[in-house]
């Protein structure tokens, strides 16, 4: 491999480490709180607002069914106005966004469904407000499902991002089609493969980690 | 909107500014009295579901300080009727009041303040997993806000009160169900309440384990003069730990009382049934299939002899063989501790002669004990 393809991967690799982890903050700071009130705003629940969840509902779950390259070129508007462009790296993170939003949303909310009911009433008897219910009840225990559910999102989105190079995106899947495939470069298409594996195996490896980390069902004695 | 307190210097409940310290003083009892009058709850019908009536009516005194205890099988509504007590349920009729607080008056902070001088424990413990033992048992104290040295120091003289002093920084997943049980006590003691509710709590625990929770709670009770209110579906329960007991069947209170008292004389068949699983009265399944209201060709005669108060221990058995000359077989029978007091339970088989049989009742009250025929046996 030349010196030259080499600096290329290292360069995507670095646009696609920036664009997942930009697109997977934002997408947590947006989806976290989307989540908790998918899952605490149903009928009898800690915030009830059966109306706003079915509406918000409807459109996390359009957003998710839109497949990601129509999601991509269909927003280019939404994304010039959000990020002055819609060419390039940074320009790219809006879409990601977009479809990790949603995402993170459900996988907040599932988590938090899976807390026993048993629990929210224990700290109503406490005198817990609702919001106390959440921080201090709700989110520590579904923490291991959450991160679980956010090394997920990651290893989606680094799938997700090989496809904004349709707009300049750039980034590992990026340089595949451009030099292993339409420049005939098996071997660029190789390593790149190559390091989108390792990439994804060390996202899960730590992700599996902190969740065991957090997580104190399990232990043994 | 406290003005019946009996405690002229108690701190008004739902007053949820005043420091919890200035309340607990050993030598007073500040439990409080809690009032059900007239609770009607219903569930509304739900597609093919007929409505439900989970209480009737129920009315109830809890007195303050007491261990009181509502007995009933699975569906009779006493989770429901103890859940009205911090406003969990809502009652569709009738009021629950607190010291003279009515609880369905209560609205959000209001309500809140109130929940914090009443502790839960349940029969599933829920224990946060995600926190250690000390930061569970810290838990309320940190939802009322108190400061963080404040909660250590609360916090590690409730452990050394449950005898969880070497589980302190453990998980509830590293702990016994006894264990995860202490410490719910413990939680539900942290905010210093005046009534403590139990929701079957020693139900998923094996008899010595049990035992010994009941054993902790009457302690507390002792100690702090909480009112606890318990539900269970088991007699020996009321038995171990309970002054006054309330036995509700169908959503209705069918027997309420002094717990020595109901022991001694169930008038409900509910009830009859509840004592007899727990004071060996029961008779044995092979005489019970033989017994026959009819004394016409029996040849003995089955009665239960109940022993009480002063006369439990009296040795009526020997004097009835001996003054009139009877053979006395004793099927069945237990001689216990019931809140504190001697209670037998004697069920005899006699010779089959109506004289007899009136001799022996007739001797059984002149030495104030209770003799009823059970029936006859050929």
């Amino acid at each position: 491999m030349s010196p030259e393809i080499a600096r290329l991967l290292v360069e995507a690799l670095g646009q696609t480490l920036y664009m997942v982890a930009a697109a997977g903050l934002i997408g947590t700071a947006l989806g976290l709180p989307l989540g908790v009130f998918l899952a605490t705003s149903g009928r009898g629940e800690l915030f009830e607002a059966v109306a706003l969840n079915r509406v918000l509902g409807l459109i996390v779950n359009a957003t998710r069914s839109t497949p990601f390259i129509i999601l991509v070129v269909a927003i280019i508007p939404f994304t010039r106005l959000v990020a002055g462009t819609s060419i390039g790296t940074t320009a790219a993170i809006v879409p990601l966004t977009v479809a990790a939003t949603p995402f993170i949303a459900r996988i907040i909310e599932a988590a938090i469904r899976e807390v026993d009911a048993g629990l929210i009433e224990a700290s109503r008897a406490m005198g817990a407000t609702p919001l106390q219910i959440v921080r201090k009840v709700l989110l520590p225990e579904a923490l291991p499902a959450i991160v679980l559910g956010l090394t997920l999102t990651a290893v989606s989105l680094i799938g997700y991002s090989a496809m904004v190079g349709a707009v300049g995106g750039g980034g590992l899947g990026d340089l595949g089609i451009r030099f292993g495939y339409q420049r005939f470069m098996p071997e660029v298409m190789a390593a790149v493969v190559i390091v989108l594996i390792a990439l994804v195996q060390a996202v899960q490896s730590l992700g599996d980690w902190i969740a065991r980390r957090v997580n104190k069902r399990l232990r043994s004695a | 909107m406290n003005a019946l307190t009996p405690f002229p210097d108690a701190v008004p409940l739902a007053a949820a500014s005043s420091p919890p310290d200035q309340r607990e003083d050993a030598s007073r009892p500040h439990g409080a009295a809690i009032a059900f009058s007239g609770i009607t709850k219903r569930f509304a019908a739900t597609g093919a579901a007929a409505e439900v009536v989970a209480l009737d009516d129920v009315t109830l005194d809890v007195a303050p300080g007491s261990i009181t205890g509502i007995i009933g099988r699975s569906g009779a509504g006493k989770s429901t009727l103890l859940r009205t007590i911090n406003g969990l349920d809502r009652p569709t009729a009738g009021t629950v009041r607190i010291d003279g607080l009515d609880v369905g008056a209560l609205d959000g902070a209001d309500l809140r303040a109130l929940r914090r001088e009443i502790g839960m424990i349940f029969q599933h413990f829920a224990l946060l997993s995600s926190r250690t033992v000390f930061d569970n048992i810290a838990l309320p104290l940190e939802l009322a806000g108190m400061p963080r040295d404040e909660i250590t120091q609360r916090v590690d003289e409730l452990i050394e009160l449950v005898g969880l002093t070497d589980k302190r920084g453990r998980y509830p997943a590293e702990l016994s169900g006894g264990q995860k049980q202490r410490v719910g006590i413990a939680r539900a003691l942290a905010t210093r309440p005046r009534v403590l509710l139990s929701d079957e709590a020693t139900s998923a625990l094996d008899p010595e384990t049990t035992h010994s929770i009941l054993a902790l709670l009457k302690r507390i009770n002792a100690l702090t003069g909480v009112t606890i209110v318990l539900i269970t579906h088991e007699m020996q329960v009321i038995k171990a730990i309970c002054d006054r007991v309330a036995v509700i069947e169908a959503g209705r209170i069918i027997e309420a009382g002094d717990v020595y008292e109901v022991f001694a004389r169930p008038q409900a068949e509910t009830t009859r049934n509840f004592v007899a699983s727990v004071t060996g009265a029961a008779l044995p399944e092979a005489i019970a299939a033989r017994l026959r209201p009819d004394p016409e060709g029996a040849s003995q005669t089955v009665l239960r002899i109940v022993f009480t108060g002063e006369n439990a221990t009296a040795p009526v058995i020997s004097r009835l063989s001996r003054s009139l000359d009877v053979d006395v077989t004793v099927l069945a029978g237990q001689v216990d501790a019931i809140a504190g007091k001697p209670f037998g339970n004697l069920i005899v088989a006699i010779p089959a002669r109506p004289d007899v049989v009136d001799a022996v009742v007739a001797l059984a009250g002149a030495h104030g004990l209770q003799a009823e025929v059970l029936g006859h046996v050929a």
